[in-house]
């Protein structure tokens, strides 16, 4: 990975270079996320999309090195500002501090048998390292921060009491408590109404910029992309197909799959003539072809596409693309 | 509110009130009320709404398989609220469904052979050979092998599966169908397979739909004419072109803005709509929409809006625009 | 963070779950290769069908003596070790018979009755099961309280009273233990259809004009088979216990044949002359339930796709 990848005004966070998680089944180890490498800057917001089993999440949780067993890392590094994230000692001080995460459940990750409060005071003690009257303090300013009404009523409930909207603000609240640098959100406004899901965007987007953090926005949904991300990462089955600014993936999709997809989502605010879709069906995990595991599905097939998958190339600035039929640029990096 | 010929289905003052233990408390969700709403032969109406809008209450009413608390539902102008036994029966055969999660809607446990042959065995006297060859030709009718009816459902993707719920519903010539999300658990190369599969079907088959929906982007793909609701009311029906061209209702308008539009260049061109879904177990007076709606006035406090004809086929619940 | 590690460990162990299932492998070759990794399994598996070959071709082994025959010289001979002869391996009882063919021809007994009482409770609880989860309304109350009286009844005293008035006998047992059992197979079958009931393919058939019977019959019931088998072999390991215990009141199969509770009871009498007696016929019970409470073990580890998963997918020999 070069140096030119990302925007050179900023510093860059996190490097993932490589990264490789292996789940055994019984045909043999299946690649979850394969080789795949990321940067990301600070005051950035970077977006991961692909659908099911492009393993975006896996990847979320390898970062922090949550990869519970039988899946494991199998190689690669992550790398927070030069420190090794897969130590779980340094892992350990990182997460939740530096780097927080947000799911797409917050009925799962809240505390069912805690009040909002109990769980923000917890948090604040043992991650902020606050005492007495400074966390109730912090926490009543960390909901107001996330847009809830009455926090100091907020405070007294538990999560099933909160509506799906409002979880997820708390969720936002508690993970954003010890003012870490990078948050990753892992579908966050998956199955959140069309409004609410615009209020938590909205919310998240401005919070990432008036707080300076980066987001790195794993989700399965184009839209929330293009309105929420300044660059993007397309995955297909474990490896990154395409990167992009967030503008030219739009008007100038690279590789076949991104191209596909921006052809099946179904617009809004125009009659599409058709939605040409992606013919046949995402693959077995097991029955991975040798070759690029979008080739059964693509139209643009040749016999060298069977053999080896694609490195992913530099073909123009800050444009990188894993596949053989894309020219690449004059002066092409080390690649994969 | 399709003048020119007699609606295929058609609902009036469409109302289910249900109760449901809240604790120690007996609660009544008002999960529909006074819906009205008419499918043409040939037509595909989109129901879109948020969560607990009543649009899923609203496509099983319509399907008898929900008891309506009020209202009548006509099929080819026949009440068909009340039927006995034997006539719901015959009336199963007209009208049938497509359902969400592929996953839960094919038995496990039995072929897909097995699944698909239920109507006809429910139904028919087809039986053996010639009920495989029906249930083959289905198969191939929804773009599947139709050695694909050895198989468990199991063997199959979400996709697949939805193409197997599809061939099922077919399988006795519905001419309606009720589409409850179908789309929503598939991704997004397998949705725009399956929307084209139903489009593709209600012109050779000759069905008529009715698509419910969370997804407005989708059922501006598929829809002649759309409805939205909220909280169990009405807010706005019209033509494809009223409703997305020229959304008249507050809701409307809002939720249209919310959606995320895959293109960059549409950012930051709204304010998000404030405020919570209220719970259907405790709706508010008035029109439903008065405590998020930042043109409220007094009188969206204290009555209900009715659905008004503002062009023709566009009508419109609110005080208001 | 505990609750967020939580939801990772969730994620993570139904993605790898979700990854680590090809299609092609069906449920026979999991047993298999699931039962290779399980302790518990194999050993269940053993002690039950060598029980229940042995009470198969009990009367058919040649060097075996007539469990019937008595032969009062012979009465009270120590088993092998402790001054008896190979004539008798295990020793003789009271009446000279052989210790070792009483306790073939009481497995034919207790085998038989609790494995038919079990069956009978089986069917019938389910269907009340189905019935009551799937109908509902006051069929749903009229089951289940007759379930929960029956669940409060004991069953010696059914035993009893049912013995009182037709005497005793061995399909007497057979409907008693079925009868103080059907039950537990009426609750878990109606909560599972409970679950079941609201699946959509539930609600396709029902839309289909499906009737209330073909729905249970086609869609209900398959889906409840292999929850059902595991709590069978279960209930099978308490059959078994009732049965002896109804054999040692002299509800059961009467002299000259045998049975395990039936020895028991007989031998106690005897225990510090023929301690023997009492101790083979106990051990086989035992044992016999033991290794039928294994083989349901595995049977729900086995039923539980996540461990079962797991289980197949640790290293060969672990």
């Amino acid at each position: 990975m070069t140096a030119t990848d990302g925007n050179s005004r900023t510093e860059r966070l996190l490097e993932v270079k490589d990264l490789t998680v292996g789940f055994p089944t019984r045909d043999g180890t299946v690649l979850g996320v394969d080789g795949l490498t990321l940067n990301v800057g600070s005051h950035e917001r970077l977006g991961v999309v692909g659908e099911s089993g492009s393993g975006k999440s896996v990847m979320g949780l390898a970062i922090l090195g949550m990869v519970l067993p039988p899946g494991r890392i199998m190689g690669g590094s992550v790398r927070w500002r030069g420190e090794n994230v897969l130590d779980p000692a340094v892992a350990n001080r990182v997460r939740g501090r530096e780097i927080a995460m947000i799911f797409q459940d917050p009925m799962v990750s809240l505390n069912p048998l805690k009040t909002v409060g109990a769980q923000l005071r917890e948090l604040l003690q043992r991650r902020a390292g606050l005492e007495g009257t400074g966390i109730r303090q912090r926490s009543l300013e960390l909901l107001d921060m996330v847009g809830i009404a009455n926090p100091q009523d907020r405070l007294k409930s538990y999560a099933y009491e909160l509506s799906g909207g409002m979880r997820q603000r708390v969720m936002i609240a508690t993970a954003l408590a010890c003012e870490p640098t990078l948050v990753i959100a892992d579908e966050p406004t998956t199955g959140l109404d069309v409004t609410i899901q615009d209020q938590i965007l909205t919310l998240l987007h401005d919070l990432s910029t008036e707080l300076g953090v980066s987001v790195l926005m794993i989700t399965h949904d184009l839209g929330v992309v293009a309105q929420f991300c300044d660059r993007v990462q397309v995955m297909y089955a474990g490896r990154i197909v395409e990167r992009a600014p967030i503008n030219e993936i739009f008007t100038d999709p690279q590789h076949p799959y991104s191209l596909g997809l921006l052809k099946s989502v179904p617009r809004v605010d125009r009659d599409d003539a058709e939605l040409t879709g992606i013919p046949g069906e995402p693959l077995d995990r097991a029955q991975f072809p040798p070759g690029c595991a979008f080739e059964p599905r693509c139209v643009e097939s040749r016999d060298v596409c069977q053999d080896a998958p694609p490195p992913l190339l530099k073909i123009a600035n800050r444009r990188w693309v894993a596949c053989y039929n894309r020219p690449v640029a004059e002066r092409t990096g080390s690649g994969s | 509110m399709n003048e020119q010929a007699t609606p295929l289905v058609e609902s009036r003052d469409l109302s289910v009130h249900y109760t449901r233990w809240v604790g120690s408390r007996r609660r009544t969700v008002y999960a529909l009320d006074d819906f009205n709403i008419a499918v043409a032969p040939g037509e595909t109406v989109g129901l879109v709404g948020e969560s607990g809008c009543g649009k899923s209450t609203a496509g099983r009413a319509l399907l008898g398989a929900v008891k309506p608390t009020k209202g009548q539902v006509f099929f080819e102008g026949r009440d068909v609220t009340d039927l006995n036994r034997r006539n719901w029966r015959a009336m199963r055969k007209q009208v049938q469904m497509i359902f969400q999660d592929p996953y839960s809607a094919l038995n496990p446990k039995i072929k897909v052979r097995d699944s698909i042959a239920e109507p006809f065995l429910v139904h028919t006297r087809k039986r053996g050979a010639e009920l495989d060859a029906v249930v083959g030709e289905l198969l191939e009718t929804v773009g599947m092998t139709a050695s694909a009816a050895d198989k468990y459902p199991h063997a199959f993707s979400g996709g697949q599966r939805q193409r197997i719920v599809i061939a099922r519903a077919l399988a006795l010539h519905p001419s309606f169908v009720v589409a409850d999300e179908a789309t929503a658990a598939l991704d997004v190369s397998i949705q725009a397979q399956i929307v084209n599969l139903l489009v593709e079907l209600k012109d050779t088959v000759g069905l008529s739909y009715l698509f419910i929906s969370h997804n407005l982007a989708v059922v501006r793909h598929v829809s002649d004419r759309v409805a939205i609701m909220y909280l169990g009311h009405l807010m706005e029906i019209g033509s494809h072109h009223d409703i997305y061209e020229n959304p008249t209702h507050p809701y409307s308008q809002a939720l249209l803005s919310a959606v995320p539009v895959p293109d960059p260049a549409t950012r930051g061109n709204h304010e998000p709509l404030k405020g919570d879904l209220p719970s259907p177990m405790d709706p508010p007076k008035g029109c439903r929409f008065n405590t998020r709606c930042p043109l409220a006035v007094q009188q969206c406090f204290e009555e209900r809006p009715p659905l008004q004809e503002r062009s023709p086929g566009h009508y419109v619940a609110c005080w208001v625009n | 963070m505990t609750a967020v590690e939580d939801t990772v460990r969730s994620k993570a162990d139904t993605g790898a779950v979700d990854a680590a299932r090809p299609e092609s492998v069906t449920v026979l070759a999991d047993l298999r290769s699931h039962l290779r990794k399980s302790k518990a399994g194999i050993s269940g598996i053993i002690i039950c069908s060598l029980f229940a070959l042995v009470a198969i071709v009990g009367p058919w082994l040649p060097f075996l003596p007539d469990p019937a025959k008595q032969s009062l010289p012979d009465k009270l001979t120590p088993p092998v070790g402790w001054g008896g002869t190979w004539s008798h391996p295990l020793g003789t009882d009271q009446l000279g018979r052989d210790i070792l063919a009483r306790l073939i021809d009481g497995a034919r007994i207790s085998l038989l009755v609790s494995v038919v009482a079990v069956i009978l409770a089986a069917i019938l609880g389910t269907a009340l099961g189905l019935i009551a989860g799937y109908i509902g309304g006051r069929i749903d109350t009229l089951i289940i309280s007759a379930a929960d009286v029956q669940m409060a009844f004991p069953g010696v005293l059914a035993g009893l009273i049912l013995v009182a008035a037709f005497g005793p006998s061995v399909w007497l047992v057979i409907i008693v233990i079925a009868i103080s059992s059907w039950m537990v197979f009426t609750r878990v079958g109606r909560s599972l259809v409970f679950t079941l009931k609201t699946s959509l393919f539930v609600e396709a058939s029902e839309l289909a004009g499906a009737s209330a019977r073909r729905v249970m019959w086609r869609h209900l019931l398959p889906n409840l088979v292999s929850s059902l088998i595991t709590l069978s072999v279960l209930e099978l390991a308490a059959a078994i216990l009732s049965e002896s215990a109804f054999a040692f009141l002299g509800f059961g199969v009467q002299p000259p044949r045998s049975s395990w509770g039936l020895m028991i009871q007989q031998g106690r009498n005897y225990i510090t002359d023929g301690w023997w007696i009492v101790t083979f016929a106990g051990m086989a019970i035992s044992i016999v339930v033991l290794g039928v409470n294994l083989l349901s073990l595995w049977l729900q580890s086995f039923n539980d796709v996540a461990e079962r998963e797991q289980i197949i997918l640790e290293r060969p020999g672990g």
